[in-house]
C-alpha cells in the first residue's frame, strides 16, 4: 500500500468500472464528473509529448519507487514480473505463467526473449538480483517489508525462479504485479554500484522506454524502446519529456497554455478552468482514499478515544467543499469501492454500503476527549502548500481539535519536503497527524490493511494490535480471494474502530490530456502499467 | 572608496545613498520633500496603532475557519473577502502586523544597540580594539542575513525565533560600521577635545555627546534596516520557515493566495503582498527623510 | 607587476582564506551546537543502526577529538567530498555541480539586468533633475519594496498566463531557451537590486557633480557629454561598481525564494528543500559556496577600483 502526498483531485469514487456521475454528491456542490477506465484511443504516432510531474523524483532506483511522480515515470521504463491492467485485473508480465504448488513456494516462468535496454538478455539471474536486493538492509528498500516472509528467492533454471516462504503470503505474488516486482539487469546494478537509479548511474529496464537521459532540476527524457518485446504496446510516442512543475498554478497554467501536453493529479482550484479549455480533463479510480493517518501514537493520540473523538469533530463536507471544489465525497474507510477490486464489482459495492456514515458530533466527541484526560493536549499537524486541500485539510482538523479542547497546532513543510515524510521517518518527528492519500498498487484491499500490521514501513505511527495481527496472518494465507476478502471486511473494521488514520475524503485521480494528445488511462494503475506506451495523437 | 566605507544593507544590497554624511546641501530625494515623509509616518503610526489595536479591531478570530464560506468575495460581511479555508482577510492581515512588526523591531532594535556599542567602541578605543572589532565585522560580513538566517534554521528548526537571532547577529556590522565611520569622524572634532581638556571621561563624553550626535544617522539606517527585515522575515515564512500557520502573517498569507489564484480569486495573495510592499516603502521614505534631514542639518 | 600590488594581493588572498577558514568552522560545528548529539542529529531521528553509526562516525570522524575532527572533514571538503546526500543518495559535490549551471546563469542574467537598468536610471535621474528625477526616484523607491515572492506571482500572471510571453516554468536548455526561461525569474530577482543601484549611481553622480574640478573643466570649455563621461561618470564609478560587487551574494541567497516561487531547480530551492528536509551535508555544502561567492566578488571588486579610479592605490585600507 502507498500513502503519499497526493495533490490529488477528489470524487465520489464508484467502484472501478462503473461511470458515475457526481449527482449524489453528499455536499451538493453540484460539480458533476464521470469516473472513467480509459480515455479515446490514439489516433496516430507523436514525435514528441510534454508531461507534467509535481516533483522531480529523487531518485529512479526502483527500491525508492513508493511516490507518484518516480512511479509515473518509472511504469514505462521498468516492468514487473506482473502486470496490473488497467481494469485493476493481475496478468502474465515478465513473468509469462506462475505457479503456486505449496502455500510456501511460488514459482516463476519468465518470457523468452526479453532484452533489456542496453540489449543484454533478461534472464533468471537478474530476477533474482533485482528482488534480493530489496531485503538488504543497506539498500535500505521502501518495500523491504513486502519480502519479509521470504526465505530464498533461488534460480531454478535459466528462465524459471522459485520463491520459498517462511509463513503463506498471497499478497507477495500480487505485489509483484508493482513496483514491488521490477526487474533490472544484474549487470547493471552491480556495475552502477551507488549510483545506480541516480542522473549519473540511471536505470536498464525491459520497458517500453529507456531512459535517454535525467537533466537534473530540468527533466526526464524517455525513448521509445524499438525492440520492445510486447508488440500489443508498442509505443506510439518517440520521445517522452517528463518536467517537474511543483507549483499547482504554474503546473495548471503550463496546461492550460499547452505548453505541456499531459499530467496526472492536479490541482483542484484549477479544474473548472481545466474543463472549460481545449483540452479534456479526465477522472480515474483510486484505490485508496484521504485520510489523516496518526503519525504519533506516544502523544495525545495514543488513546484511541481521542482519535475517535477528532474523527467525529471534522467537518467532512465542508472539506470536500472547500478544499476540493465539491470533486468528492466524505470518505467512510481508508479504502473505497474501487479499491475491492478482487471481488465482483457489486460485492465490493455491498461491502462498503454497510458501512455506517461518518457522522459530525462535536459535543459527544468532546466527551470523550475529557474522558480520555486528554483536554488541552497537544497535537501537531504537518501542512503544506504543495496542494490546498491539504493545507484546507489541516485547518479543518486543527479547528475540529480545537472545538472539542486540543491544543492543536500546524507545522508547515515546504513543498518540495512533503514526500519525504512518508518515505523518512525522520522527517515526522514531532508530528502526530498528516493529510495522505492512499492507495493500494494492486486490486486487493488486503494490500491496504496489512500495511497496518506492527511493524509495517506505512504504519506511520507504528500502531499495533494483536488480533489484527493475527487475522492478516489468516488472510495472508487465504487463497481464495472471496474468503479473503471476508477476512479483509473484519480487518476494516478493527481499522475503523480503532483508527490508526481518519479517513476523510474519496476523491478521483485526475488527469489532463491536451488537444493533441491521447490514449491514456485515468486511473491509479498507471503508477505500474506502462500508461505512455497507449499515449499518442488525438487526430 | 573602500570596501569597508561601502554603504550596506543586510541583504547584501547596498543601503540607500540618502543616509550618507556630508552630501551636499540640496534636496537630494523626494523623501526630504515635507508631505511624502509625514504620509510615511502616518502610514507607519497607523500601522502600528492597527497592529496594537488587532484584537479590538478585527471583526472575527483570524483562525476561525468556516469551510462553509470558502473564497467568499468582498462583501459587507467580509470587506477583503474569505481564504480558501473561510478565514476572514482583513482579520488576518490586523493581525499579521503584529507577527509582521514584532520580528523586525526585535532584529533591528538589537542590532542597533549592538552596533553602536560597537562601533563606538572600535572608534574611540582605535588600536587592537578596533582592529578586532572591525574584522568581526568584516567576518560577519561574509553571511548575507538570510543565508545565516536558514542556515540556523536547518540547525534549530523553524519558528520565528532562530531567523530573529540569526538576523540580529547579521544586520549588526552593517550599524557597526556605520557608527565607527562616523564615530571617527566626530571624534577628530574640536569639541570632543575640548571635553576632555575640561577633564571628562572617555565614557561620558561618549554617552552625553558622541552617541547623542551620531544617533540621528543611525536611526535613518535603521528605518532602512526595519524593512527590509520585514520582507526578509516574510520571505523567510513565506519559504516555510519562519511564522508556522495557521498563525496569520503575511507572508504566509501571500504563500497560502496562490491555490486561490487559479480561480481567478486575487485578493487572499494581493492584500498580504499589498501590506508588505507599503509598509516597507513606508520604512524607506521615513529612513531617507531622517537621513536628508541629518544631512541638511549638517550644512 | 609592481611589489605593493603583490603584497596587496597576497594580503587580501590570505585574508579571503581566513575568513573561509572561519565559515568553514562555523558550518561544521553548526552540527555540533544542534541539541542531541551529533550522529542523532545528522540521522535526524531515523533508525540509528549500528553500520549507519559506523558509516556517520567514518564520515564525520565523530571517534576524533573535535578540533581534529574537523581538520579532518576540511581535508574531505578540500578534496572536494562533502559527503553523500542524504535524500537525493548521490554524492553532495555531483549534486551541487548540476544544479549550479542554472543558478549561475540566473544571478549573471540578473546582474545584467541590474547594471544597465541601475546605470541607466541611476545617470537618468542625476542628469535630470525635476520631474524625471521624481519619477525615477519614486519607481526605485517602490521597486527596491517589492519582495521577490511577490514580483514572482504578479510576473506570472501577467506575462506568462495572461500574455503567455514567458514560459511558466522550468530553466531551459541551451542559451537562447535558458535565457528565455529565466527572464522573469531574473526580473523578480532584479528588481530590488536594481532600485538600489540607481539611487547609489544617482547619489555618486550627484556628488560628483558638485565637485570643483566638474566645475573647472566645464569652465575650460570641455563639451558637456565629455564633462559627464571623463570627469562625472568616470570618478562614479568606485562606488557602484563596489555595490554591484557586494550584491553578488546577497542574490545568490536570494535565489532560494525566486527559485522556489518560479519552480526553478537550482542551488536556490536545492538550499531550500535541503533544510526542510534536514540534508545537512547539502546545507553545509551550500553556505559554504555562498560565502565563499562573497569573498571572491569582494576581491574582484577590489582588484578593478584601481582600474577605475587611478587615483586610488592598491592596499590603502582607509581613505
Amino acid at each position: 500500500m502507498l500513502r503519499t502526498a497526493a495533490l490529488a483531485a477528489v470524487a465520489a469514487l464508484v467502484a472501478a468500472g462503473c461511470s458515475g456521475g457526481g449527482g449524489d454528491n453528499s455536499s451538493g456542490s453540484g460539480a458533476a464528473f464521470d469516473v472513467t477506465i480509459d480515455t479515446p484511443a490514439a489516433k496516430g504516432p507523436l514525435d514528441k509529448v510534454k508531461w507534467s510531474l509535481y516533483a522531480e523524483p529523487q531518485t529512479l532506483d526502483y527500491a525508492y519507487a513508493f511516490d507518484f511522480p518516480i512511479n509515473t515515470v518509472l511504469a514505462n521504463v521498468c516492468e514487473n514480473l506482473l502486470r496490473v491492467t488497467p481494469d485493476l485485473k493481475i496478468s502474465p508480465g515478465l513473468a509469462s505463467k506462475y505457479t503456486n504448488p505449496d502455500p510456501l513456494t511460488w514459482v516463476y516462468t519468465l518470457r523468452e526473449g526479453v532484452k533489456f535496454h542496453d540489449g543484454t538478455p533478461m534472464a533468471a539471474k537478474d530476477v533474482v538480483a533485482s528482488l534480493t536486493r530489496h531485503a538488504d538492509p543497506e539498500v535500505g528498500s521502501s518495500y523491504s517489508t513486502v519480502f519479509k516472509d521470504v526465505a530464498s528467492i533461488t534460480e531454478t533454471g535459466p528462465l524459471e525462479v522459485t520463491i520459498k516462504l517462511t509463513r503463506p503470503n498471497v499478497l507477495l505474488n500480487e505485489q509483484l504485479s508493482a513496483s514491488p516486482g521490477i526487474v533490472e539487469s544484474a549487470d547493471f546494478l552491480a556495475k552502477a554500484g551507488k549510483d545506480y537509479g541516480n542522473p549519473q548511474g540511471g536505470v536498464n529496464c525491459t520497458g517500453p522506454f529507456s531512459l535517454e537521459e535525467w537533466k537534473p532540476g530540468t527533466s526526464i527524457t524517455l525513448k521509445k524502446n524499438d525492440a520492445y518485446w510486447d508488440s500489443t504496446l508498442a509505443p506510439k510516442t518517440s520521445e517522452l519529456e517528463f518536467v517537474f512543475i511543483q507549483d499547482p498554478s504554474a503546473r495548471a497554467n503550463a496546461l492550460l497554455t499547452g505548453e505541456v501536453d499531459g499530467g496526472y493529479l492536479l490541482p483542484t482550484t484549477s479544474f473548472d478552468k481545466l474543463h472549460a479549455s481545449d483540452g479534456k480533463l479526465y477522472f480515474g479510480a483510486i484505490t485508496g482514499s484521504y485520510s489523516a493517518a496518526v503519525t504519533n501514537l506516544k502523544g495525545a493520540l495514543g488513546d484511541r478515544r481521542v482519535r475517535q473523538a477528532l474523527s467525529m469533530a471534522i467537518d467532512r463536507d465542508g472539506m470536500v467543499q472547500a478544499a476540493l471544489n465539491g470533486y468528492g465525497a466524505p470518505a467512510k474507510a481508508p479504502v473505497p469501492a474501487a479499491g475491492w477490486a478482487t471481488v465482483p464489482a457489486e460485492r465490493a459495492q455491498t461491502i462498503h454500503n454497510s458501512l455506517p456514515a461518518i457522522t459530525q458530533d462535536p459535543a459527544a466527541a468532546k466527551k470523550l476527549v475529557e474522558e480520555a484526560g486528554a483536554d488541552g493536549k497537544k497535537v501537531v499537524v504537518a501542512t503544506s502548500n504543495l496542494a490546498p486541500e491539504i493545507s484546507v485539510a489541516a485547518n479543518a482538523i486543527q479547528a475540529a481539535g480545537k472545538e472539542i479542547g486540543l491544543d492543536v497546532e500546524l507545522r508547515t513543510i515546504a513543498p518540495d519536503a512533503y514526500t519525504a515524510l512518508f518515505t523518512d521517518p525522520a522527517t515526522r518527528e514531532g508530528i502526530d497527524v498528516l493529510v495522505t492519500s492512499g492507495y493500494d498498487m494492486t486490486p486487493d484491499p488486503l494490500e491496504f490493511y496489512a500495511a497496518l500490521q506492527t511493524g509495517e514501513f506505512a504504519n506511520y505511527g507504528n500502531w499495533s494490535n494483536p488480533e489484527y495481527d493475527q487475522l492478516v496472518k489468516e488472510a495472508l494465507g487465504t487463497t481464495d480471494p472471496a474468503a479473503r476478502a471476508e477476512l479483509t471486511v473484519k480487518l476494516q473494521e478493527i481499522a475503523l474502530r480503532e483508527l490508526p488514520g481518519i479517513p476523510l475524503w474519496d476523491s478521483p485521480m485526475s488527469l489532463y490530456l491536451g488537444k493533441r494528445v491521447t490514449g491514456v488511462t485515468p486511473n491509479i494503475t498507471h503508477l505500474s502499467y506502462p500508461w505512455a506506451a497507449t499515449l499518442g495523437s488525438a487526430n | 572608496m573602500t570596501a569597508s566605507a561601502t554603504p550596506l544593507v543586510p541583504g547584501g544590497a547596498p543601503r540607500l545613498p540618502g543616509a550618507r554624511r556630508g552630501a551636499p546641501g540640496r534636496i537630494r530625494t523626494l523623501a526630504a520633500q515635507g508631505p511624502l515623509f509625514t504620509a510615511a509616518v502616518v502610514v507607519l503610526a497607523l500601522l502600528v496603532l492597527l497592529a496594537v489595536f488587532a484584537p479590538l479591531l478585527a471583526p472575527y478570530d483570524p483562525n476561525a475557519i468556516n469551510l462553509k464560506n470558502s473564497l467568499a468575495g468582498s462583501g459587507p460581511d467580509h470587506w477583503l473577502g474569505t481564504d480558501q479555508s473561510g478565514r476572514d482577510i482583513l482579520s488576518r492581515l490586523l493581525y499579521g502586523a503584529r507577527t509582521g512588526l514584532l520580528g523586525p523591531l526585535a532584529v533591528v532594535g538589537v542590532s542597533t544597540v549592538l552596533g553602536i556599542v560597537m562601533g563606538v567602541v572600535a572608534a574611540w578605543r582605535g588600536g587592537w580594539v578596533d582592529s578586532l572589532l572591525s574584522r568581526s565585522m568584516d567576518l560577519l560580513f561574509a553571511f548575507p542575513a538570510m543565508l545565516l538566517a536558514i542556515l540556523c534554521v536547518a540547525v534549530f528548526g523553524t519558528g520565528l525565533t532562530a531567523p530573529v537571532i540569526a538576523m540580529m547577529v547579521a544586520y549588526t556590522p552593517y550599524v557597526g560600521r556605520l557608527v565607527r565611520a562616523i564615530a571617527r569622524q566626530e571624534k577628530s572634532r574640536p569639541y570632543i577635545e575640548s571635553y576632555r581638556v575640561q577633564g571628562w571621561s572617555g565614557w561620558s563624553i561618549c554617552v552625553r555627546h558622541l552617541i547623542p550626535n551620531i544617533t540621528p544617522t543611525v536611526l535613518a539606517q535603521s528605518a532602512i534596516n526595519f524593512g527590509y527585515a520585514l520582507m526578509e522575515l516574510a520571505g523567510l515564512s513565506f519559504l516555510g520557515f519562519g511564522v508556522q500557520a495557521p498563525t496569520a502573517d503575511w507572508g504566509v498569507m501571500v504563500s497560502e493566495g496562490q491555490g486561490p489564484l487559479l480561480k481567478d480569486v486575487m485578493l487572499p495573495a494581493l492584500a498580504p503582498a499589498t501590506a508588505i510592499v507599503i509598509a516597507v516603502v513606508a520604512f524607506g521614505i521615513v529612513g531617507e527623510g531622517l537621513a536628508d534631514r541629518v544631512a541638511k542639518r549638517e550644512r | 607587476m609592481s611589489r605593493s600590488l603583490l603584497r596587496f594581493l597576497l594580503g587580501r588572498v590570505v585574508g579571503l582564506v581566513l575568513v573561509l577558514l572561519v565559515t568553514s568552522f562555523v558550518v561544521f560545528s553548526a552540527v555540533h551546537l544542534a541539541p542531541g548529539d551529533p550522529v542523532s542529529f545528522l540521522m535526524r531521528g531515523r533508525p540509528v543502526t549500528p553500520e549507519a553509526r559506523a558509516a556517520l562516525t567514518a564520515q564525520y570522524h565523530l571517534d576524533e577529538p573535535f578540533l581534529n575532527q574537523y581538520f579532518m572533514w576540511l581535508g574531505d571538503v578540500l578534496g572536494g567530498d562533502f559527503g553523500r546526500s542524504v535524500q537525493f543518495r548521490q554524492d553532495v559535490g555531483d549534486l551541487v555541480a548540476q544544479k549550479l549551471p542554472i543558478t549561475a546563469f540566473l544571478v549573471v542574467y540578473a546582474m545584467v539586468l541590474v547594471t544597465v537598468v541601475g546605470l541607466a536610471l541611476g545617470i537618468l535621474s542625476a542628469l535630470r533633475p525635476g520631474l524625471v528625477d521624481k519619477l525615477v526616484l519614486a519607481w526605485t523607491g517602490t521597486s527596491i519594496a517589492i519582495p521577490s515572492y511577490i514580483a514572482a506571482t504578479v510576473l506570472t500572471s501577467v506575462f506568462a498566463v495572461k500574455l503567455g510571453w514567458f514560459p511558466l516554468y522550468g530553466a531551459g536548455e541551451g542559451f537562447t531557451d535558458r535565457l528565455w526561461h529565466l527572464t522573469l525569474p531574473a526580473v523578480a530577482l532584479a528588481l530590488t537590486f536594481a532600485g538600489l543601484l540607481a539611487r547609489v549611481t544617482r547619489s555618486a553622480m550627484l556628488d560628483e557633480l558638485s565637485r570643483e574640478h566638474v566645475e573647472v573643466a566645464r569652465s575650460r570649455g570641455v563639451p558637456e557629454g565629455q564633462v559627464i563621461v571623463r570627469h562625472v561618470l568616470r570618478n562614479a564609478l568606485g562606488p557602484i561598481v563596489t555595490v554591484v560587487g557586494t550584491m553578488v551574494a546577497g542574490m545568490l541567497v536570494a535565489t532560494s525564494i525566486v527559485e522556489t516561487a518560479f519552480s526553478v531547480k537550482g542551488v536556490g530551492s536545492l538550499l531550500v528543500n535541503s533544510v526542510t528536509v534536514k540534508d545537512f551535508p547539502v546545507v553545509q555544502a551550500l553556505t559554504l559556496l555562498v560565502v565563499a561567492a562573497f569573498l571572491v566578488a569582494n576581491l574582484v571588486v577590489d582588484l578593478l577600483q584601481p582600474l577605475i579610479d587611478p587615483r586610488l592605490a592598491l592596499g590603502g585600507d582607509e581613505k
